[in-house]
């Protein structure tokens, strides 16, 4: 039996540069403590991949910043991600899973959050890129950027 | 300062005993190890929050065991659970939370994995009870109780 290590999707969805500009500036926010982060990191991840084995991205549009909210239609968002969806990729241990990696946390010229890093999942591992901005002092999902790779038997 | 526990909120949603006559026989299951009781317990209760944060319980009903799905919709869970959001007993912190006890798990005399215990979201504890039933091969959520603890400042 052999294992391979086989790349099975990688999506995203963002915002352009151009849509920053009501995007609190970067000298008026503080970066989160790593508790914080982690419980950023881990929530929005376990939501988008409920999202994913739903195929119901509401409850994740509705926790997201108002900024992608005004920007990308919860169709638009099923179709970004269908792929996870066609291909079974879901990752519900990714609540408990344990990080390979991580870039230290930065507030980028925008005053957005950037969260970067990967974890070890139970059949493969997951690479993320997040990016947050401030809604009514909340941290809110501007940005997200996956990518799952697992082991397959053959 | 002295802080006392105020009842929050407690709400459950269980099938009666009558609705489980096709359940899988006790002996049929095997009770998950640590790490995926972990992931079961985390997951669900992250699902379970973010259906109260955002009054939208179309998710957590979709990723609910079909028998639970059979007796229950999206709508009469909303107003079940609707304590929650009143009180805003919010716990996204629930991914990243310690755990102050948890019961022995137990497959019951209806085949149901039964879990529960304490965890400490920031200032809160939230107890749980959660019960599942394998859909194919899934253990899927069929009772959820959820009781939030907040400190009461004098």
């Amino acid at each position: 039996m052999t294992i391979l290590d086989t790349r099975f999707f990688t999506a995203a969805v963002a915002l352009l540069g151009v849509s920053m500009l009501a995007i609190a500036p970067a000298a008026a926010v503080e970066i989160p403590g790593d508790h914080a982060q982690d419980a950023l990191i881990r929530s929005t991840l376990a939501r988008f991949n409920d999202a994913n084995m739903a195929n119901d991205y509401s409850v994740f549009m509705a926790n997201a910043s108002q900024q992608l909210q005004t920007q990308v239609p919860l169709e638009k968002m099923a179709a970004a991600f269908e792929g996870f969806r066609k291909n079974h990729v879901f990752f519900e241990d990714v609540v408990a899973a344990k990080y390979a990696s991580h870039e230290k946390a930065v507030i980028d010229k925008d005053g957005a959050l950037v969260l970067v890093g990967a974890m070890n999942l139970d059949k493969g591992d997951l690479k993320y890129n997040l990016r947050f901005v401030q809604n009514d002092n909340v941290w809110k999902l501007l940005f997200i950027n996956v990518d799952v790779s697992g082991k397959k038997q053959n | 300062m002295k802080s006392i526990r105020a009842n929050l909120t407690t709400h459950i949603i269980a099938l009666s005993a009558l609705g489980i006559a096709w359940m899988s026989p006790a002996l049929a299951t095997e009770i998950p190890d640590d790490h995926a009781r972990d992931v079961l317990i985390r997951s669900t209760l992250s699902t379970f929050n973010d259906a109260n944060m955002t009054n939208n319980y179309s998710v957590f009903f979709a990723k609910s065991a079909k028998e639970l799905q059979a007796l229950i919709g999206p709508e009469k869970m909303s107003a079940a659970f609707e304590v929650f959001r009143r009180n805003r007993g919010f716990f996204e912190n629930v991914v990243t939370a310690e755990y102050e006890s948890s019961e022995k798990p137990v497959i019951d005399k209806d085949g149901g994995l039964v879990l529960a215990g304490v965890l400490k979201v920031d200032d809160m504890d939230v107890t749980y009870n959660l019960k599942f039933l394998p859909n194919d091969n899934v253990w899927k959520v069929v009772g959820i109780n959820v009781n939030v603890n907040r400190p009461k400042k004098l």
